[in-house]
């Protein structure tokens, strides 16, 4: 079975997938947790929350705050999807920031669009890049794929520095940006409940299964009919176009671009920082991770300052050693564990 | 049990973190009773950590002489004392901006010392502005900043634009007629390449030769090549220091001296000598904001060599360009403080726009709206210092006229070199 539709998969072929990825991905399916329509409830509570937040006063540099987190799930939602889902570690991934970003930037200044109409073509340019780059660059395996992204992420880098004429060079790209941190926190919000649910139905559907068979193995999915090109070229636009919409976004708020700023190494470390912290190919670690090492990150670093740094450093290893599969991962196994036990019990009886 | 319990504690985590966020004081009004606040967002770490600590130490040298020597700044009839609230940005721009307005919005702090990088600096100002709050660039010196209209942004330091100005306008009063330029293919050094091409024109001097080489290049022979046949009777060379030493020593194993070196970087890094030692590099010349032995003074820091006394004092090493940029900055607000004779916005921006004074730093006169450069709050009428390294291969002021402290001198051909 070798159709060009990534989401065929037979029965057995969904058996297999599902046995080979139930661990990481049953997330907090334990003990209360378990029942779905709690889960909804507290979840819609919680967005309920989030949505009258803003109505009680916050200042805004808390808004600010809060839209970094918000941001910060949408991109590591997004990159968790390829590197997380597939295997397929991107370490090039801010390529699609920078690309969203320019998008703006160069259509705004050379054909004079207002900003929020280029919003919708930042996701588009973010695809069609992703399509040119990934068909090649996916036939590559492990280690070989992740540094062939860091290339193609420098690359782009380097043509935003070299061709001055068109994006402005170093000079950078200056937006005239009204900046409203309430309206930025709604856009921001919306983005990572809509990219956290859409996560959450992907891990669901057959796609998602598709996904995760490739991750553990590969030429076995194949061979069970699995198109596994357009299953990692599927998962590699979507998070590219995701995150080319973030960046054009993140962009106009921050009213000035260049290439050292769009396609800023930082990014690439914090994104794999921060879904290792919540539990890279799980459902809801790459959200965790980022609420949590962003909040963190604005509390320690008030009081410990520039000790900051060594202190994050050292809880990272801590973190890799006690909980490899991240916070949410080794949550689930521990959850599986328990599960197991209590039936091996039952049994026993 | 254990899964549970972790998970409290990641929620509780997260519900602190919300909570601080949620619950954050309502910026405190200034108390007239109390020091005058300053914000820092400086890069205490990441790649422009080096620049943006020593652009930090500036800082505290003038908050401390404030402070220690003055017993405050004058305002009005009564001294106030300063204190800055530092922010490390990690020499990112998200934080950048998120400092900035963490300033504002959390501290309610109307004066915020900038940070080292003209890209993190217009990212910064993008949330100054609108909320009418004074940003210092003390490290930001591209055209571009103050090229935006932007009424709150300020800068003493020489922009970019006129950084081979002092050294070409000296040079073509000797006579000087051809130049040729090699520079690499980093944005900043392109930039000082076409302010060069352009000013040259404007001199009657005429550009032979333009080699670009990759920043990371180890091999320039061919390029040097280039520029010996054009033989111009100046050579520009604009890129990092590891540039300038692999320049020398191209030039001199093919026993290449032109009349007259330029060099961006290079000459006013200590290392520079010590790698090549002080008969490669006599007779070198680059441009500097500042330097210890130039002609300037001020009724606070004294002059250009006590501050660079005091600096060594407290630090124990030698000042870059960076720190007294630092201190310059901070400087200038303190006198427009004084002159304004309160810490309202309006009126320390009316003062500073008003300010014409010689200090330790070299002249301040930050321009205003109409300015026919097209800049605002830039010090564009601050000429670039520009040192020579002597015999020793210490660095001596030798342009422009009325600050140096010495004539440029001729390179000498590599045979007369011991």
């Amino acid at each position: 079975m070798s159709s060009g539709t990534p989401t065929i998969g037979t029965a057995p072929h969904q058996k297999a997938a599902d046995r080979l990825s139930a661990a990481p991905a049953r997330g907090l399916a334990s003990s209360r947790f378990a029942d779905p329509r709690l889960r909804a409830g507290l979840f819609a509570a919680g967005l309920a929350a989030l949505l009258v937040t803003p109505a009680f006063g916050l200042n805004n540099s808390a808004l600010l705050l809060l839209s970094t987190v918000f941001m910060w799930i949408g991109l590591t939602s997004s990159w968790n999807i390829i590197s997380g889902f597939t295997g397929y570690v991107d370490f090039g991934h801010g390529v699609f920031f920078g690309i969203g970003g320019y998008t703006a930037g160069l259509l705004v200044t050379h054909v004079d669009m207002p900003f929020w109409y280029t919003v919708p073509l930042a996701p588009v340019a973010g695809l069609v890049f992703a399509l040119l780059v990934g068909y090649p660059l996916l036939r590559l395996r492990g280690v070989y794929f992740s540094i062939a992204m860091l290339g193609a992420f420098m690359a782009m880098r380097e043509l935003a520095l070299v061709f001055r004429d068109f994006t402005g060079g170093s000079g950078g790209i200056i937006f005239k940006a009204v900046i409203d941190r309430t309206l930025f926190y709604y856009v921001f919000l919306g983005i990572a409940v809509a990219v956290v649910l859409g996560t959450v139905w992907l891990r669901r559907s057959q796609l998602g299964s598709s996904m995760l068979a490739v991750r553990e193995n590969e030429i076995g999915a194949e061979a069970r009919g699995i198109n596994t090109t357009a299953v990692k070229l599927t998962a590699f636009c979507v998070s590219g176009a995701i995150t080319a919409l973030i960046g054009s976004l993140w962009a106009y708020q921050t009213a000035f671009i260049d290439p050292a700023i769009m396609f800023r190494d930082i990014l690439l470390i914090n994104l794999a920082l921060m879904v290792t912290l919540g539990g890279l190919g799980t459902v809801w670690g790459p959200a965790l991770g980022a609420t949590v090492f962003i909040l963190l990150r604005e509390t320690l670093w008030g009081t410990e300052g520039e000790d900051f740094l060594l202190f994050f450093g050292v809880a990272l290893i801590v973190v890799v050693l006690v909980l490899p599969k991240g916070i949410v991962g080794s949550l689930a196994d521990r959850a599986h564990l328990a599960r197991a036990r209590r039936a091996g019990k039952e049994d026993g009886r | 049990m254990w899964g549970r319990r972790a998970r409290g504690v990641v929620a509780a985590l997260a519900g602190l973190g919300l909570l601080a966020a949620g619950c954050a004081e309502p910026p405190a009004a200034d108390d007239p009773n109390g020091p005058i606040r300053i914000g820092a967002a400086v890069s205490d770490t990441g790649k422009y950590s080096i620049e943006g600590q020593a652009v930090k130490r500036g800082y505290q040298l003038w908050a401390d002489m404030v402070n220690n020597e003055l017993g405050g700044i004058q305002v009005g009839d009564r001294k106030r004392k300063v204190e800055i609230v530092y922010y490390d940005d990690q020499s990112d721009p998200e934080q950048a901006v998120r400092l900035t307005q963490r300033l504002i919005s959390e501290d309610g702090i109307d004066f915020i010392f900038g940070s080292y990088s003209s890209g993190l600096t217009i990212a910064a100002s993008a949330v100054t502005e609108p909320n009418k709050r004074i940003l210092f660039a003390g490290g930001a010196a591209a055209d571009t900043v103050f090229s935006q209209g932007s009424d709150y942004v300020f800068s003493p330091l020489t922009n970019t634009s006129r950084y081979t100005e002092s050294a070409l306008r000296e040079l073509a009063k000797r006579g000087v007629k051809t130049i040729g330029i090699l520079h690499t293919d980093e944005a900043p050094m392109v930039d000082i390449q076409e302010a060069t091409e352009k000013l040259a024109g404007e001199l009657g001097i005429q550009v032979v030769g333009t080699q670009r080489v990759p920043s990371d290049a180890n091999d320039i022979r061919g390029a040097v090549t280039q520029l010996r046949q054009a033989n111009p009777d100046v050579l520009v060379e604009a890129g990092h220091t590891l540039m300038g030493v692999l320049t020398v020593q191209t030039m001199r194993s093919m026993d290449w001296a032109p009349r007259y070196v330029v060099m961006i970087q290079a000459p006013t890094e200590h290392s520079f000598v010590e790698q090549l030692g002080p008969a490669a590099t006599e007779g070198i010349m680059a441009p500097t904001q500042w330097h210890a032995s130039a002609q300037f003074a001020d009724e606070y820091f004294g002059t250009a060599a006590d501050y660079r006394r005091r600096y060594v004092e407290r630090y124990g090493e030698e000042p870059s360009y960076m720190p007294p940029s630092g201190s310059a900055v901070a400087l200038s607000l303190q006198l427009a403080i004084e002159k304004a004779g309160s810490v309202d916005v309006e009126k320390v921006r009316k003062a500073l726009l008003e300010l014409d004074v010689d200090t330790f730093y070299g002249h301040i006169d930050y321009s205003g709206e109409g300015h026919p450069s097209g800049l605002k709050g830039a010090n564009v009428n601050r000429p670039m210092l520009t040192i020579q390294l002597n015999a020793k291969g210490e660095q001596v002021v030798v342009a422009p006229e009325e600050n140096a402290s010495a004539e440029i001198v001729p390179m000498k051909p590599w045979s007369q070199r011991r």
